[in-house]
This record gives structure tokens, C-alpha cells and sequence, in this order.
């Protein structure tokens, strides 16, 4: 190698590890940070079982109750294969409620929201998912889903908060009910890997 | 109301970019021989007989066809084998009645060993095939047959619409429209069966609709957005691109309700006249003769409306030389009911408004009228347009070729038209109700309907004379006892050969 070689090749490692220590310095603490802000995995799990429980509960619900009606006209497989863009798209919705969730536990003060994730996570959950299902019963005649629908949704949670933090047996109710609906889990998330895998394969 | 005015001419105008665009989409159709005639069968959605002028209806509701009947073979005693969209789509398509396609349910499929069995496969060697239609349901079924269809036109042509259905690109298209647009996403069972994104979606399209409808366009569910003029100026830049021979199927969704008549047409009918009040029927839900008779002036006035955009569509056609080397077909897919306190379609009645639909079909270059009378069934359409193309109807059809085309009347024919929405594709075919047709008389047979209506579960007859009584007031089931007792024979023959599960009867 020609020494001219040698030189070039020298200033451009000395420049990725300068490179490498400015995003170290700004980035990899900033990881650390975050993955410090997220709440314990022994609290992320009661809460991602209620939101399983409720989402696919809703969906499972209507889907028994459209059955007696596919069963008609559909063959075992069609179903099967309807079943498995339902559990697909139950496991996104869940996974992105529970991200929003967890989003938020960043961004607020610690005891505000990630100290107490399974009370706080559980209750936000339990408010706004129960809310959506009577959203959903809306008659299509009115007006949708409107910014007066958002901010009393936003005024009833922190109403929710203030007035539930007082009463002890709400918290153990919550936390208890978290707490079970793990058992939700072990089901739901085979069947939705499953499921997402047959999606794959059928839009590959 | 009849002149192609400058407004129109501007209308016209505007659709010239969208159709250019399209047409680059649609490669030139097979010319594998140029010298046959293109067809062209235009579908107007729940599209009664009974409520058109130029069968008899005494509101001037259709100029413009009977315009168009001036150049055409018009069919007088046609049905359709179904009484909403899947099942009238399906035999209108494959030649076979509901108890053999088996899309008897609302939102069916064409059983699983028989989807090939369709027009567009039977074609194929001759034509190049364009299929259109609006209706979602009807769409499902193209996609059924989407193989054996060269240039499927999405949904969305000239139209705004919001669902996977839209785009026919989409892999697993079937499944996903039932899973998400027919189910997660559905804005009417009773809610959306997805907590989160449904609930959104379904707020989404509420303002989304309550905008267009503010834009006064056409709309059906709150997902498709139409004005009727551009969709027709559409297919009619298409046709004109197209080179011979096709087979264009086309179903648009007017007059089928919401009725929205707009302008001039909402004048229209203000005559205070009233149909005959026929006796409240025992199976479906009731509406009272009041409300049923607003309903069927908005109907008439969206007919009319239809009518004339039709009339323009016609026009754009003749100008473009199409008519002289097309065959033209307009029909529909089944009735419209205002009668006996049911309204629309899809119940378990069968009765005329019901069943009754148009066919007119008009042959290249056909400057006069023919009028033929006897009883025709949709499912003749298949065996016609075969027997036009020179081809040989395939066993499997039920449909005969209409008279005027080779066929010969035979008044000891018997044809079908069905409802068993209830009854399961897979199983035997209960509970349902038939009409059968035998020259002028008309038996009907409603089968294996529960709750308080007993008589109608173990099997109870209708019989009608329609040509001496078309408003079917007079049931001649004792009466005419010689008659009753040998139609019975045959319709439950028919019937009992038809209505075993699928697997016992099936690739029969």
C-alpha cells in the first residue's frame, strides 16, 4: 500500500470514530433514556391484557354473532382465513394502543404516569376503549367524531383520575382485573402470529 | 327534458380527461374477429317494470327508453331469477337460477366448483370483456369471476369511493372487502367489529359523506359518491375506445335508494294519483300505503332522472356510430316493491314489482320496433348472447334463447324467479319463496317461514292469471283447481330436483 494510501485510510477511520462519538454522544444516551423512561415489563403486561381483552373481545363478539349469518354462504376455510385478518388486525390495533400508551409514559413526568403504568395505563385503557364502544353505536346520521367528542373524552379521564385516586378499592379492582386479564395473552398472541403469517402469505 | 342541451354538451366535455386517462388504462380488446358486434349490456340497478311507462305505468317515467324501444326488441314478460342484486347478477351472468349458482344470501358467492360457468368465460375466445358495476355486491361477484374477465373497471371509475373493494388491484381483493369493508370496517352490523381503527374509520366517513352529500352527488352507504351523467359519459368514452368485438357488462346503481332526484325531476309526479291499495301482506315488515306511495314517487322522479341521463348516454352512442355494429342490452337486476306494506326488495315476496324487470335489446343498425310477449327469464340472457356469437349453449344453462334471436315461444315453459335469503348456500333450500311462470299463469310457493305465520312454513300456494289480472288481486288456487293441482306438480318437482344440499347436487 502506498503510504499516500495509508494516510487517506488513517483520516477516514479517525472520522468515523468521530462520527461514531458525536451519535454516542447525542443518541445512544438518549436510547438509555428512553428505554429508562418505559415502565417494567411486569407492568407493560397487565395493561397490553386488558387492551387484548376489550379489542379482540369486541371483535370476537361481533364475529360470533355474524357466524349463524357466514356459515351460510362460507366455506370453513373462507372463514378461517377471515378469522385471521380479524386476529391480524386486532393485534396491530392492540399493539398501537398500547404504544400510544407507552409514548405517553415517556414524555410525562415519571409521577405522572409510568410510576403508577398499571393503575394509570389500566384505567386510560379501560376509559377510552369503553368510550369508543358507545362511540361506535353513534347513528350515522350525526356528525362524527367531533373535537367536542375529543376534549370531553380528555376532561372525563383526568376527572376519572382525580376522583378514582382517592377511592382504594378502584385501584384494586383495576390492578386485579389487569392482573387476570394476562391470561388473554397467552392465547391471543400465537393466534395473532399465526394469523399475521397467513396474511403475509396471501399478499406476498 | 328530451334535447341534448349546451349544459349537457359541457358535461359531456368535463369526462373527456377522465375517460382519456382510463383509456390508456384499457389496452385495445381482442380483435381475434373484428366482424362480430360488440355487446353491450347496460344493468340499471333495481329497475321495476311495473314502474315504467313504456311498459304500461301511467307516470311518463321513461321517454327515453321508449325512445330506445323505437329501435329495439322489447320483452314485455321478463323476470329476474333473483330478487336483489348478488342473486339477479348471478343468473343474469351464468344462466342458472338461484338453486343452482347458490348465491341465495344478501352477500353470497357462486358455489366453489361452479364460479367458470359465467358469460365472460363463455366468451372469451371471441371477445375482449369490460366489466363496470357500482354495486358492491355485484362487484363480489365479478371478482369471482375476475379470471375470466379481461378489464375489470374499479368501483371508483368517475366515482369517489372509500373502500378496499376500490382498487381491483388488490391482492386477496375478496377476502379483504369481506373482512374489513363487509366486517372490521362495516358501518351497519351494527357497528364496526374493530374497537379502534373501525370506530375511526366509521366517524371518518361520516363526515366524509355528510360533505359530498352537501356537493349533491348521487351516494349509496356512505362510501360511494357519484354524479350519474359523468359515470354515463364515462362508459360511453370507453365504449368508444373499445375495438370490436367486446362484451361490455355494465351495472350502474341508479334508480336503486337512496332516491335523490335533483332539479326539474323533483317537480315531477306532483299529480296526486294513486296506485290500487292491495291487501297488507302476513311475511314482511309493514309499511302503511301512505308512506309507501311517497316512496314510490321519489322513485319515479329518480327513475325519470335516470331515464334521461340514459336518453344522453344513448345519444353520445349514436353519434359515435356505436349502435351500428353493437348489440345494446338494457335490463336490470330485479324489481322494487311500494305494495301489500313492503317496500324495496330483497323480502320474501315475489310478486310482480318485485320480479318484474325491462329487457330491451337492440341489434346493429335495428331501425324498428318488435314486441314479444311471452314469458322470458334472465336466465335466457346466457344461451341469447352465446347463440348471437354463434356458439353452443353449454348443458349446464337453464336459460332458452329468446324468441327474436331463435328462440320459439313455448307457452308449456316454465321459468323461475326465487328468494331463500334465509336458507343456507350449503343445505336445503328453506325457507324460500318461488314463482313459477306457465304461459299467463303465475304459481307461487312461499316454504319453511317460522314464527307466527305457520301456514307458511308447510307450503302454501298462490295462483295468479296475469293476463287477466297483472296486479295478481285474484288467487285462483281453488278456483282453478285442474290448473292449480298440475302447476303444483311440476313447480314442487322442479323444487325437490333443486333444493338438496349442495355437496348431493354437486357439479350437476
Amino acid at each position: 500500500m502506498a503510504p499516500e494510501d495509508i494516510d487517506k485510510s488513517i483520516r477516514q477511520t479517525r472520522q468515523a470514530l468521530r462520527w461514531q462519538g458525536v451519535f454516542s454522544f447525542y443518541f445512544g444516551d438518549m436510547k438509555l433514556k428512553l428505554l429508562n423512561r418505559l415502565p417494567g415489563k411486569e407492568c407493560i403486561y397487565p395493561v397490553y391484557g386488558l387492551i387484548v381483552m376489550l379489542t379482540y373481545g369486541w371483535s370476537l363478539y361481533h364475529f360470533f354473532w355474524i357466524l349463524p349469518s357466514w356459515i351460510k354462504f362460507q366455506t370453513a376455510e373462507e372463514i378461517g382465513i377471515l378469522l385471521c385478518y380479524i386476529l391480524a388486525t386486532n393485534f396491530v390495533e392492540s399493539l398501537l394502543f398500547l404504544l400510544g400508551l407507552l409514548f405517553i409514559s415517556m414524555i410525562l413526568p415519571a409521577k405522572r404516569f409510568r410510576e403508577d403504568f398499571v393503575w394509570r395505563g389500566g384505567v386510560s385503557t379501560l376509559f377510552i376503549l369503553i368510550l369508543f364502544m358507545f362511540i361506535s353505536y353513534t347513528p350515522t346520521s350525526s356528525n362524527g367524531l367531533t373535537v367536542k367528542y375529543g376534549l370531553g373524552a380528555a376532561v372525563g379521564l383526568i376527572c376519572v383520575y382525580l376522583i378514582s385516586r382517592k377511592i382504594n378499592w378502584a385501584r384494586k379492582v383495576v390492578g386485579s382485573l389487569a392482573d387476570r386479564s394476562i391470561v388473554f395473552l397467552y392465547l391471543s398472541i400465537p393466534a395473532s402470529l399465526i394469523a399475521l403469517l397467513v396474511v403475509l402469505i396471501r399478499n406476498i | 327534458m328530451n334535447r341534448f342541451g349546451r349544459r349537457d354538451f359541457l358535461k359531456l366535455i368535463t369526462t373527456i380527461p377522465a375517460g382519456m386517462v382510463l383509456s390508456k388504462m384499457l389496452p385495445h380488446l381482442g380483435t381475434s374477429n373484428p366482424a362480430l358486434p360488440n355487446i353491450i349490456v347496460v344493468v340499471l340497478d333495481a329497475l321495476t317494470a311495473r314502474n315504467m311507462s313504456l311498459y304500461g305505468y301511467p307516470r311518463r317515467t321513461t321517454p327515453h327508453i321508449e325512445r330506445f324501444a323505437s329501435r329495439a326488441d322489447v320483452y314485455h314478460a321478463h323476470h329476474s331469477a333473483g330478487t336483489f342484486t348478488s342473486s339477479g347478477v348471478a343468473s343474469l351472468l351464468t344462466g342458472t337460477y338461484p338453486w343452482s349458482h347458490r348465491v341465495i344470501n344478501l352477500k353470497g358467492l357462486i358455489a366453489r366448483d361452479r364460479y367458470k360457468r359465467n358469460i365472460f368465460n363463455l366468451l372469451h375466445p371471441l371477445y375482449g370483456s369490460v366489466a363496470f358495476t357500482q354495486n358492491y355486491f355485484a362487484d363480489y361477484l365479478l371478482s369471482q369471476m375476475g379470471a375470466d374477465i379481461e378489464h375489470h373497471l374499479p368501483i371508483s371509475s368517475w366515482s369517489e369511493f372509500e373502500l378496499y373493494a376500490a382498487d381491483v388491484a388488490h391482492k386477496d381483493r375478496s377476502m379483504k372487502f369481506r373482512a374489513y369493508d363487509d366486517f372490521l370496517y362495516a358501518m351497519d352490523t351494527p357497528t364496526p367489529a374493530s374497537l379502534l381503527f373501525g370506530t375511526i374509520n366509521k366517524h371518518k366517513k361520516i363526515v366524509f359523506s355528510q360533505k359530498k352529500k352537501e356537493d349533491r352527488l348521487q351516494y349509496y352507504a356512505y362510501e360511494l359518491f357519484y354524479n350519474l351523467d359523468s359515470v354515463f359519459s364515462g362508459l360511453a368514452s370507453q365504449i368508444t375506445d373499445l375495438e370490436s368485438p367486446a362484451f361490455c357488462y355494465f351495472h350502474l346503481y341508479p334508480p336503486h335508494g337512496p332516491y335523490l332526484p335533483e332539479g326539474e325531476f323533483l317537480d315531477l309526479f306532483q299529480d296526486g294519483w294513486q296506485p290500487i291499495e292491495k291487501p297488507i301482506h302476513p311475511l314482511p315488515y309493514v309499511e302503511s300505503y301512505e308512506s309507501l306511495n311517497r316512496k314510490r314517487t321519489q322513485y319515479d322522479q329518480y327513475l325519470a332522472m335516470t331515464d334521461a341521463a340514459f336518453g344522453r348516454f344513448l345519444d353520445g352512442m349514436d353519434r359515435a356510430g356505436l349502435l351500428k355494429n353493437s348489440y345494446l342490452l338494457l335490463t336490470s337486476d330485479h324489481g322494487e316493491s311500494f305494495e301489500r306494506g313492503y317496500f324495496e326488495h330483497a323480502g320474501p315476496m315475489v310478486y310482480e314489482p318485485s320480479v318484474h324487470v325491462p329487457l330491451l335489446i337492440s341489434a346493429p343498425g335495428q331501425t324498428t320496433r318488435r314486441d314479444f310477449y311471452s314469458v322470458t327469464n334472465s336466465v335466457d340472457l346466457l344461451p341469447t348472447l352465446l347463440k348471437i356469437s354463434d356458439l353452443e349453449t353449454p348443458d349446464w344453462s337453464e336459460g332458452l334463447v329468446l324468441p327474436g334471436f331463435g328462440g320459439e315461444v313455448d307457452n308449456t315453459r316454465l321459468t323461475f324467479s326465487m328468494d331463500a335469503k334465509n336458507a343456507s348456500a350449503f343445505g336445503y333450500l328453506t325457507p324460500i319463496t318461488i314463482a313459477m311462470y306457465e304461459g299467463n299463469y303465475k304459481l307461487i310457493y312461499y316454504q319453511g317461514y317460522g314464527g307466527e305465520n305457520a301456514r307458511y312454513h308447510k307450503g302454501l300456494f298462490e295462483l295468479y292469471n296475469l293476463k287477466d289480472d297483472p296486479e295478481e288481486m285474484q288467487d285462483l288456487i281453488d278456483d282453478e283447481a285442474d290448473i292449480s293441482k298440475r302447476l303444483k306438480e311440476r313447480l314442487l318437482a322442479a323444487y325437490n330436483a333443486a333444493s338438496a344440499p349442495l355437496n348431493q347436487i354437486k357439479g350437476s
